[in-house]
């Protein structure tokens, strides 16, 4: 009973906190979105007010119309880019996995651990060689460089391998005994039964990409295949005075994210437990 | 269903490999195409792509103006990658300042030749922005605009304290005992720390008789009497005169402007339209003799530059002259944009005098440029984040500050000369 | 015959798999790693190969030893400024998710929505979370300062002046990141059985003993992974001060990351490279720091 009593208070004062805390986490977007529907006057005059005064579109109907920052545009290329992104590494990733996790062959764990390994590299150390390979490969201001070279990423295979070892042999064992070959066993049986890891692989190779904002910085030039990142930031510079205006844009820079945040929360959550709880 | 998916992987890849449809236009159709990039963004930006659509209908069938904007924070690096590929474009706008450097690197080619062809004349542009595009003897730039820092003030603030708009330092002291108000959060002149406090700085020491670079033109100038009485201003106006807040950040000191809260802000001429857009009642007025006696003010300029290509044809050379003499002689409609532009005739017409705000923000006679150097910016600029240190501070030793500039800006230019 | 080739065919069957990954982390990884180390010993110039000189070690003289050269200011200073940007933050990421995870593990109602509330900011990318902050802490009229005001403080220059800068950037970081260690922390504080928390009741234990004694002991694992991470992630830090303070006041928050971008790719003079020696000494500092951590903490447990 007192136990009961004591749990019950605990909870209670720790739903006070968090609510508290949570107003303060939820501030800084909330005072974004109210600056977004002021007239720019009313965005910058002093005085608390989280509720517009004049309630008005017109930041928004300008980002939608500003033909110097197209946010519509960067926003399609962000999309663009990490949905190839996405996809390809699926593809690659899982194949590799694949290899590691359920065949057998010589120095097998001597090379996945060797890759593991390189995850202690720091990315900034590849920075300049890779943008020499750009050069090179003439790829500076094109989709590819946006796309391919992350694709070499160790982190999704070490996630979807740790999944494949649990996958249990008798499946693949019978499989092969119907005469079923690696391939088929991959896409058959292994693939569907790791859809919640697919899915946890996917959604961290797309933010990613998504919110990468030093490499497209480096290696695009012209407003073609800007992405949102870069593109917003841009806008910081261009609008820089025009409070409401860059409010609008950055509220609609949330919004993909948020949709797909509601969508899939919980593999978010799983991923990170996933890949936080190994090691 | 996983056949689905790879062909929508596939397609997915494909398509982001073609990109979104940037569709060119059919260009056989001209004799002549030039890409041309700017770096204007918002209204002037406007203004340049309705200047070159001008140009098209006026050329059409016979020369086409492709124009790109690139924002002017990537523009630098992006010509330093595309430049040396072979794959920059045909004419470009550039800041004054680095026409040099940019020349010195091999990265332009001269005008020189291709002038006579259009009647262009040095006459008819502002001497002192004309000569500074000339480096090692040769024409470089051709100077579009020259946009000059200045005042702007508010009426009401003024009318109310019964104050005049102030012409010489002494007079801004003056000013500033009467209109600083902590009370009602009312300020003389608010100043940001860092931009454009540069150009502020640079101003000042022009007007104290100093100098940005050496003889030479590779070392900092700066570390003299006139230079440390210009850094001392700004140390002053803070912590001495009560003229601004302390610790104001980028832009908030337009803010404070906008919002009525300040009797005087200095900014470029570029920022009038959007000090019009807060309906405020206010005026401009030159600063060329604010900080001392020599009249001189900062000013910058856009210039056309040429990067060179790989190969360019004589129709293209020409085509290029007949663009540039066009959107120089035709600036007019820039100047509303906020810029003075640097075609004299433009500049006499009436239709620049009625032009209000702008007309009145600088005595033309009285710009000043620093010296043309490949070094400008390795041996000068690192002046900025010391006046941005002079401002942040009321008790830092403004001798020490020179010093540790002009150290750096050695060696920045002797990183740069490679010795 | 037949068997022979059935069997070569089986050899060869993993390499179909793992090859396409292999070939893409060895062009994009592996001949990086090495060509950076190549450049680092060059006087490179990124477009003109006939104009590259080899030059020994003489770029990792000028920005370790040469005091002379202006290489030496901006990687000390850069250095310097990292290694502040780690001190600060990383405490602070790692102990704030941990209270946060605490609190959330009492599963008091709607736990889930609050934990959804800490973890959403780490999925906007850092332009926008820029642009949220600079607005959240404009001197004039950002919602911190005129909050503040109402209570009588006086405007703070929340970016322009120290520490406030260094304050604001904690800040910012701390709001952006902490969900994903937060939620590390939640599932491993579930692993903890209660029997434990019981006994130590039973035994007389207040609720910091009980923190101290079993809740950080089980917590081990975690805690360096997170340290770890959290650790390499600081060193990495570009984006916040990169467009929100752009390096000042008078460049004391313009971290080792910003002078290697703008020495390589800058608008400026390019000098590829010193940039990537800079990025070397980076890269050997940052995993010197990664080993020893977990070392460290490896004894402690």
């Amino acid at each position: 009973m007192a136990i009961r009593a004591i749990e019950k208070k605990k909870k209670r004062t720790s739903f006070i906190i968090l609510c508290i805390i949570s107003i303060f986490w939820l501030a800084p977007i909330i005072w974004v979105i109210s600056t977004s529907f002021k007239t720019e006057i009313e965005a910058i005059s002093s005085g608390f007010n989280l509720i517009p005064k004049d309630f008005t579109l017109d930041s928004y109907k300008f980002i939608f119309t500003d033909q110097n920052n197209n946010i519509i545009h960067y926003v399609k290329n962000s999309f663009l880019a990490a949905t190839a992104h996405t996809m390809l590494y699926l593809l690659i990733a899982s194949l590799a996995a694949y290899g590691y996790g359920v065949l057998k062959f010589k120095y097998r764990d001597k090379i996945f651990w060797a890759l593991i390994a390189t995850m202690m590299i720091p990315a900034v150390m590849n920075l300049i060689p890779l943008y020499s390979i750009m050069i090179k490969f003439d790829w500076l201001d094109k989709m590819q460089a946006l796309v391919v070279p992350g694709l070499g990423g160790v982190f999704g295979i070490f996630l979807l391998r740790q999944f494949f070892l649990n996958i249990p042999k008798d499946l693949i064992e019978s499989a092969k005994i119907d005469g079923a070959n690696h391939f088929q066993i991959y896409l058959k049986i292994v693939i569907p039964l790791s859809k919640p890891v697919l899915i946890v692989v996917a959604l961290f190779a797309f933010m990613g990409n998504w919110n990468d904002y030093l490499w497209p910085l480096i290696v695009l030039n012209g407003d073609t295949y800007r992405t949102l990142p870069v593109g917003l930031a841009l806008m910081q510079g261009n609008y820089n005075i025009y409070y409401s205006r860059l409010m609008a844009a950055t509220v609609i820079s949330i919004i993909p994210v948020l949709a797909l945040f509601m969508a899939a929360q919980k593999f978010f959550i799983k991923g990170i437990m996933m890949s936080g709880i190994k090691s | 269903m996983k056949k689905g998916l790879m062909l929508m992987l596939v397609t997915m890849f494909i398509f982001s490999l073609v990109g979104c449809g940037n569709d060119t236009p059919e260009e056989e159709d001209y004799l002549v195409t030039i890409t041309y990039w700017n770096i204007f963004t918002g209204p002037d930006g406007e203004e340049m792509v309705a200047m070159v659509n001008d140009f098209n209908e006026l050329h059409d069938g016979v020369i086409k103006v492709n124009t790109q904007t690139v924002p002017a924070n990537d523009f630098y690096e992006i010509l330093n990658t595309v430049v040396p590929q072979g794959e920059g474009p045909d004419v470009a706008i550039m800041h004054l300042d680095l026409v040099p450097k940019y020349a010195d690197l091999g990265m332009l080619m001269p005008f020189d030749d291709l002038m006579d062809d259009v009647e262009m004349n040095s006459e008819d542009y502002i001497p002192a922005v004309w000569d500074a595009g000339v480096f090692d003897g040769s024409r470089y730039g051709i100077p579009l605009d020259v946009h000059p820092i200045g005042l702007y003030y508010n009426q009401d603030i003024l009318d109310e304290y019964g104050v005049e708009v102030p012409t010489t330092y002494e007079e801004l002291i003056a000013a500033c005992e009467i209109l600083t108000d902590d009370s009602i959060d009312q300020w003389c002149m608010p100043l940001s720390t860092v931009w454009p406090s540069g150009h502020l700085y640079t101003s000042a020491l022009f007007q104290n008789g100093g100098e940005g670079l050496d003889s030479n033109g590779e070392y900092p100038g700066f570390n003299t009497s006139g230079g440390y009485d210009a850094l001392k201003v700004f140390q002053d106006l803070i912590y001495t005169h009560n003229a601004s807040p302390k610790n104001v950040g980028v832009d908030e000191d337009l803010a404070l402007f906008r919002q009525g809260k300040a009797a005087f802000h200095i900014n470029g001429i570029w920022m009038v339209n959007a000090i019009i857009d807060s309906e405020i009642n206010f005026g401009t007025a030159p600063i060329d003799t604010l900080f001392g006696d020599i009249p001189a003010v900062w000013a910058g300029s856009h210039n056309f530059v040429m990067p060179r290509p790989a190969k360019v044809s004589e129709e293209k050379q020409s085509a290029i002259m007949e663009f540039v003499k066009y959107i120089t002689e035709n600036s007019i409609r820039w100047a509303g944009a906020g810029q003075i532009p640097a075609n004299i005739q433009v500049l006499e017409s009436d239709e620049f005098k009625a032009l209000e705000y702008i007309s009145t923000f600088a005595n033309v006679s009285s710009l000043a440029f620093v010296k043309p150097s490949p070094y400008f910016e390795d041996a000068y600029t690192t002046i900025y984040s010391r006046v941005t240190e002079a401002m942040t501070s009321g008790t830092v030793n403004i001798q020490t500050l020179l010093d540790e500039a002009e150290q750096e800006g050695i060696q920045r230019a002797d990183a740069a000369l490679g010795r | 015959m037949q068997h022979s080739a059935v069997s070569k065919l089986k050899k060869s069957l993993p390499l179909w798999f793992i090859a396409p990954h292999l070939i893409i982390f060895a062009i994009f990884f592996i001949i990086p790693f090495f060509y950076g180390i190549v450049i680092s010993l060059y006087n490179w110039n990124m477009f003109f190969p006939d104009m590259r000189e080899f030059i020994g070690f003489d770029n990792f003289n000028s920005i370790l030893f040469d005091q002379d050269s202006i290489y030496y200011k901006y990687f000390w200073n850069g250095l310097k400024n990292t290694l502040t940007f780690v001190a600060i933050s990383v405490p602070l990421l790692v102990s704030i998710p941990m209270l946060f995870a605490l609190l959330i593990n009492v599963e008091p109602k709607g736990y889930k929505v609050f934990r959804g509330i800490f973890f959403m900011p780490s999925l906007l990318s850092i332009s926008t979370l820029v642009l949220i902050w600079r607005w959240v802490l404009n001197t004039n009229v950002g919602i911190l300062n005129l909050t503040l005001s109402e209570f009588g403080f006086e405007n703070i220059p929340w970016l322009a002046d120290q520490p406030y800068a260094w304050f604001s950037l904690a800040m910012m970081t701390v709001w952006w990141t902490i969900g994903a260690n937060m939620i590390i922390f939640t599932a491993a504080l579930k692993e903890i059985p209660t029997s434990l928390y019981e006994a130590a009741e039973v035994a007389g234990a207040n609720i910091f003993q009980k923190f101290l004694h079993i809740t950080i002991p089980s917590l081990k694992n975690p805690l360096i992974y997170i340290t770890i991470m959290t650790t390499l992630a600081s060193f990495n830090v570009f984006g916040q001060p990169q467009l929100a303070t752009g390096g000042g006041p008078t460049e004391t928050t313009k971290v080792l990351m910003m002078y290697i971008r703008e020495i390589a790719f800058g608008g400026g003079r390019p000098n590829p490279g010193i940039a990537t020696a800079m990025a070397v000494c980076l890269g050997v500092i940052m995993i010197t720091i990664s080993i020893a951590q977990s070392k460290i903490i490896k004894r402690l447990g």
